[in-house]
């Protein structure tokens, strides 16, 4: 085993006390001198155009300081995705458009002196529609003649398929092999089409900005955002003002899972602070985080495998068709992944024909969301692999772990399928997906449970499901993450980083990357993080990059850091710094023992003899994205009379590399699997026959309580990935993979019916029961 | 109006209006421990103790709790001084984004103050009140656990 | 919102006059209230200072005091009264720390579709007591249909039946604390191999609430052996409108399956 100093051990997160003692502060917590609220007027029409708009009499409201429409600005074509540059999502937004295009599209802000008086202008705006045909299934949405919901001048900024006038906003083709002649060799087919819904991240601090022009006369925004660097570049695109005025801060924010990788907001409080000079604040209310926030992209999966007696699987053919809403944010690369993050876990087909569309309709708008159409595509791939293993009587682990990539092999699908271009060939270094499985069935007593369909009461069923896959580490050869560390006089150190910490304790997991390079307690290093003025570049919290791309960057910087401590070492001790070493906040001489402190060194350098700061950055792409595995088992209980799926255990083993600190790294895998498990049980979106969401509330969209919880258990089971900062790679999007699949399973397992279609609700599995 | 309020041990004249909600009256007046989530009584993130009750301060009119007693998370403890509860969710990994943290440790010490040691259902039925999309509530179970030892041991 | 202007009774009589002017609303727990649009009401009467917060078990009834809180109440009559109803819904009604604010007077003055409270009040025959111009005893029922009796009225108390009965409580949820599609309340009183009494009440369908008579009545004095419950609990024919829950066909059987099930377990067929 590795010895190391804070590497694998639970340090505490290093904000976790000012956040449970509520000193922390928020966006919402930072309090702006004369700050104006802003409200929205927001779309009461699916599809609709805006024939003419009239502000005269709310702008004459007492408090009303400012009023946006679509007649205010420039119409200047961008993406919401706070994706790298150019971004992979298609230019197909402007702050307010003539055409509103889902219920909840923005057609107007009001900036008052108070909330109650912007609400009150709000209703005073006068406007007249002229209402379009909506189109809100994305399969309709293809048909000739339907409703085309952007016919301007959106375009795609890199060359992609992109084809608005057929209500396309990205297509995805590639194959390897010969599917039909895979399939001909098969001895079986299993065909199946699986459905996913709209999901809600649930943050519980709803999207919020700030913005104020500072004592220098520049423009401060404060943003509860995944991508602050993103957040810059994108404001100073469309508002055409000079990104070296703009300063973008992200304080605490309360939770993430891709919501804020979306630059929402920000640029409309950084407009009516251009205009007004005021400090603007704008935070959405609950409702409009559901209908007009950001969702996970529903999904039509139709797989189709063809299968020799074997098992072996001759032939794979993957049809996606995504909905991303009214815009197309993230509509390209969630769809990519939703191949290129599963098909290449069963690399030993050979034969793969994958196409993917995601479509325009006129519902709420997709976006990034934990997973990222891997999600969506695992609850196909492992109910296949469920059925072929029922018909050719394998059990389903010893299956997988016979077919699953391993350590030393590669996928033809890494190269095929990249993010708006060519993938990256890599060949998998770490892989431990077979010692999860065999923890994970021995915590679920998988062969004494499985397929006994044991009756505990009358019309109440048990069965046992599961389900493996992986995920990535970051966006191979276009993520880059940067750092930069100085040494003080007591021998602590500052870190800076770009990276942005969402709540997943990523400041914390930096800190003890670079404490153990330097061998110092973690609390030694102050981190301070995702300010774009005072810390370098980072792409931001997403596609699981922080822990392998970030840690890579700051441990790069703290090993140069480290260097010069032993150069200025070695003139104190006078040794050459070969024979030097760190050892616990000291640096000492192999040869004699002799020794001298951090603290005495950094004093040489800044008022000694040094007279050099000892400081250092470093920056860090990867050519990879070593994938971490899970494998996820559900035990549920059926009533055969109702449909109703109770939740009795929940497993979850997962391989992440080295985990830097098993707690935060468990802390991911629970959230994650509870969120995948409510996903899979009841979350979703229901709306009216013209496009209006029903259940935009906590009341009526319900995630689980803690008094909802079954048995749940996470385990880390360790491997060294030698591509990631002290053998990690990463664990923050895996969890929300498996839930629905093994539960799934596990409901097959105890009644025998299949459940294709997300959210498993009770009334659904009745009717399967009962063959309705 | 005016009123005045007992809030974390001091006694508060506050002014407001008649429709002032108590979660927005407590934030304009400085206590920003109290989150707002969602307006509606059901995320549980404007946690306060009334009277030592945990109660949803978004859903309670400021007019309607004159003269009572208040506490917020910062009445607890401090990041100087911080409550054996605050300690217990640092120590088990039960933060994560934290903005649940206050209500989660403010319901444990109405929680605890009624049931020293609470079975495991208990914590789950007093914790139903907030919504955490972080933590998948394991290690807050934990942390309520590990709270109720340390203040056990501390008596 | 902003000129609502607030007043502070400390006695019933001054509650109820406060109550006779126009543009008047009573404020128990608030739960209700806070937050919403009161369009057209700018005078709340805050109750809290009434000395309405109690419960009083004697003379064979137990009385609660119109605001006292659901919490309250479920843990005091675990003590007073172990395995009531009333105690079994109103623990599990909302969330702790709601159930720390809704008072009793309030919630049946409202009486949502979703309420763990008029369920249980209508098996169990509870009263009510109100001051106003409709003072007097009424039975629960009465109040929730009759609008007149809600009109400037204010509930001083709830009176329940001290009888010893068992009874099941069951609530279509999707989770925990979900609010209620539909509600169950049965209480039975058997002896030896013979129902005598019976109650039920279903609430949550789209005539809101019930006490289902008829089959009560199929139930009521009939020895155990000659019961066919499938039947009886399929005979009930309820429409739905809870599209979040599940189509009004899936309700219905739900309601059939769970009622069956709940007079199983306490008739221990």
């Amino acid at each position: 085993m590795n010895n190391y100093r804070t590497i694998g051990r639970s340090v505490e997160k290093s904000d976790a006390l000012a956040l449970a003692t509520g000193s922390s502060l928020f966006t919402d917590d930072h309090r702006l001198n004369d700050c104006l609220p802003v409200k929205i007027l927001r779309s009461p029409h699916a599809h609709a155009r805006i024939i003419n708009i009239d502000v005269r009499e709310a702008l004459s409201m007492p408090g009303v300081v400012d009023i946006i429409t679509h007649k205010e600005i420039k119409k200047k074509y961008y993406t919401t995705a706070g994706q790298g540059y150019p971004e992979p999502s298609p230019y197909d937004t402007l702050l307010f458009d003539d055409v509103v295009r889902y219920v909840g599209d923005f057609v107007a802000m009001v900036a008052a002196e108070t909330a109650e008086q912007a609400e009150e202008a709000i209703r005073k705006i006068k406007i007249e529609y002229e209402v379009l045909s909506p189109v809100f299934d994305p399969e309709k949405a293809l048909e000739p003649g339907a409703a085309v919901i952007h016919d301007k001048e959106e375009f795609h900024p890199i060359p992609v398929p992109y084809k608005p006038k057929e209500n396309i906003a990205a297509e995805v083709k590639f194959a390897v092999g010969d599917f039909q002649k895979g399939l001909e060799e098969a001895d079986f087919v299993v065909e199946e089409t699986y459905n996913s819904d709209y999901a809600s991240h649930a943050c519980i601090e709803p999207h919020v900005a700030a913005s104020y022009f500072d004592d220098t006369g520049r423009l401060v925004i404060i943003t509860a955002t995944q991508v602050p660097f993103h957040a810059r570049r994108i404001v100073s695109q469309v508002l055409d003002y000079p990104l070296k005025k703009i300063r973008v801060i992200k304080p605490r924010i309360g939770g993430g899972f891709g919501a804020k990788q979306e630059v929402l907001l920000e640029p409309y409080v950084a407009l009516f602070t251009l205009r007004t000079k005021r400090a603007v604040k704008l935070i959405y209310e609950r409702k409009e985080e559901f209908q007009s926030g950001r969702q996970r992209h529903p999904m039509q999966v139709k797989l189709k495998m063809g299968v020799k007696n074997n098992g072996e699987i001759t032939a794979l053919s993957m049809d996606n068709l995504m909905n991303t809403g009214a815009y197309g944010s993230h509509a390209l690369t969630v769809l990519s992944n939703s191949g290129s993050k599963t098909l290449p876990l069963l690399n030993k087909i050979k034969n793969i024909d994958f196409r993917g569309r995601s479509v325009y309709t006129n519902l709420p708008v997709g976006g990034a969301y934990r997973g990222y159409g891997a999600t969506q595509a695992y609850f196909a791939i492992n109910q296949h692999i469920d059925m072929i293993c029922r018909r050719t009587g394998q059990d389903m682990l010893e299956y997988i772990k016979q077919w699953h990539i391993k350590p030393g092999e590669t996928s033809d699908v890494f190269k095929a399928l990249g993010e708006g271009k060519e993938g990256v060939e890599q060949v998998v270094n770490s892989c431990k997906l077979d010692e999860c499985i065999d923890r994970g069935a021995e915590l679920i007593d998988w062969y004494k449970k499985r397929g006994q369909k044991t009756e505990t009461r009358p019309d109440f069923f048990r069965g046992v499901g599961m389900a493996v896959s992986m995920q990535g580490s970051g966006i191979p050869m276009i993520d880059m993450a940067a750092a930069y560390m100085k040494m003080n006089d007591d021998g602590s150190f500052n870190l800076d980083i770009g990276a942005t910490d969402i709540g997943t304790g990523s400041d914390t997991i930096l800190a003890q990357i670079a404490a153990e390079v330097l061998d110092v307690e973690t609390e030694n290093i102050m981190v301070l993080s995702s300010d774009t003025d005072r810390t370098p570049f980072d792409v931001g919290a997403y596609a699981s990059s922080t822990t392998y791309v970030s840690g890579g960057a700051v441990k790069k910087c703290a090993e140069k850091i480290k260097e010069q401590i032993l150069n200025v070492a070695s003139g104190i001790l006078d040794a050459k710094p070969g024979q030097l070493k760190l050892a616990a906040g000291k640096v000492v001489d192999t040869k004699n023992n002799k020794h001298c402190t951090l603290e005495e060194i950094a004093m040489n350098s800044l008022y000694g003899s040094g007279l050099t700061q000892i400081q250092a950055e470093a920056s860090h792409f990867v050519e990879q994205s070593p994938p971490p595995f899970i494998a996820q088992f559900a035990e549920v209980e059926v009533d055969k009379k109702t449909g109703k799926i109770r939740m009795v255990k929940f497993v979850s083993a997962v391989d992440c590399g080295q985990a830097i600190n098993p707690k935060l790294a468990e802390g991911q895998i629970e959230g994650a699997a509870v969120n995948g498990i409510t996903y899979a049980l009841f979350e979703g979106f229901h709306f009216t026959a013209k496009g209006q969401m029903t259940n935009a509330s906590f009341w009526d969209y319900k995630i689980w309580r803690s008094n909802d919880l079954p048995e749940m258990e996470t385990v880390i089971i360790p491997s060294d990935e030698k591509s990631g900062p002290f053998g990690a790679k990463s664990v923050g999007e895996i969890g929300i993979n498996c839930p629905a699949p093994a539960i799934a399973n596990a409901v097959f397992d105890a009644v025998g019916v299949r459940l294709t279609s997300m959210p498993f609700t009770p009334e659904k599995l009745y009717k399967l029961i009962n063959h309705e | 109006m005016t009123g005045t309020f007992y809030i974390n041990n001091e006694e508060k004249i506050l002014t407001f209006e008649g429709g002032d909600i108590l979660l927005n009256t407590l934030r304009k007046n400085g206590y920003s421990e109290v989150k707002n989530g969602c307006h509606e009584g059901e995320c549980g993130a404007c946690m306060i103790l009334l009277d030592g009750m945990p109660v949803n301060s978004c859903k309670i009119f400021t007019a309607a709790v004159i003269e009572k007693k208040i506490t917020t998370v910062g009445g607890l403890g401090s990041i100087h001084e911080p409550h054996l509860i605050q300690k217990a969710f640092v120590e088990m990994g039960a933060v994560q984004c934290g903005y649940c943290t206050p209500a989660f440790v403010l319901t444990t010490h109405a929680l605890l103050n009624s049931k020293p040691l609470p079975t495991d259902e208990e914590i789950k039925d007093a914790l139903d009140g907030i919504l955490c999309r972080c933590t998948g509530y394991v290690k807050i179970i934990d942390a309520v656990k590990l709270a109720a030892q340390k203040i056990n041991a501390h008596e | 919102m902003k000129n609502i202007s607030w007043f502070y009774p400390e006695n019933t009589k001054e509650a109820v006059e406060l109550l006779q002017s126009q543009d008047v609303l009573l404020h128990g727990g608030g739960t209700h209230l806070s937050g919403k649009k009161l369009s057209g009401y700018h005078k709340l009467v805050a109750l809290h200072k009434l000395p309405l917060s109690y419960i009083i078990q004697e003379k064979g009834f137990i009385r609660i005091g119109s605001m006292t809180d659901y919490h309250t109440i479920a843990e005091k009559l675990k003590q007073l009264s172990p395995g009531h109803i009333l105690s079994k819904s109103l623990s599990r009604a909302a969330t702790t720390p709601i159930r720390n604010r809704i008072t009793i007077g309030g919630s049946l003055y409202l009486a949502p579709n979703w309420s763990d409270l008029t369920g249980p009040l209508l098996a169990l025959d509870a009263e009510v007591e109100l001051e106003g111009p409709t003072a007097g005893v009424y039975s629960v029922e009465d109040y929730l249909v009759n609008r007149e009796l809600k009109e400037k009225t204010l509930i001083t108390e709830i009176i329940i039946p001290d009888m010893s009965r068992e009874s099941w409580y069951y609530r279509e949820t999707r989770t925990e604390n979900d609010q209620p599609a539909f509600t169950i309340s049965i209480l039975v009183q058997k002896e030896k191999a013979l129902i005598n009494d019976v109650a039920i009440a279903i609430t949550g369908h789209t005539g809101r609430f019930m006490r289902a008579g008829t089959i009560e009545d199929r139930l009521r004095n009939r020895p155990l052996g000659q019961i066919d419950l499938e039947g009886i609990a399929n005979s009930l024919d309820i429409k739905f409108a809870a599209p979040h829950h599940g189509s009004s066909g899936y309700l219905q059987h739900t309601l059939a399956v769970q009622l069956e099930r709940g007079l199983t377990e306490l008739l221990k067929l």
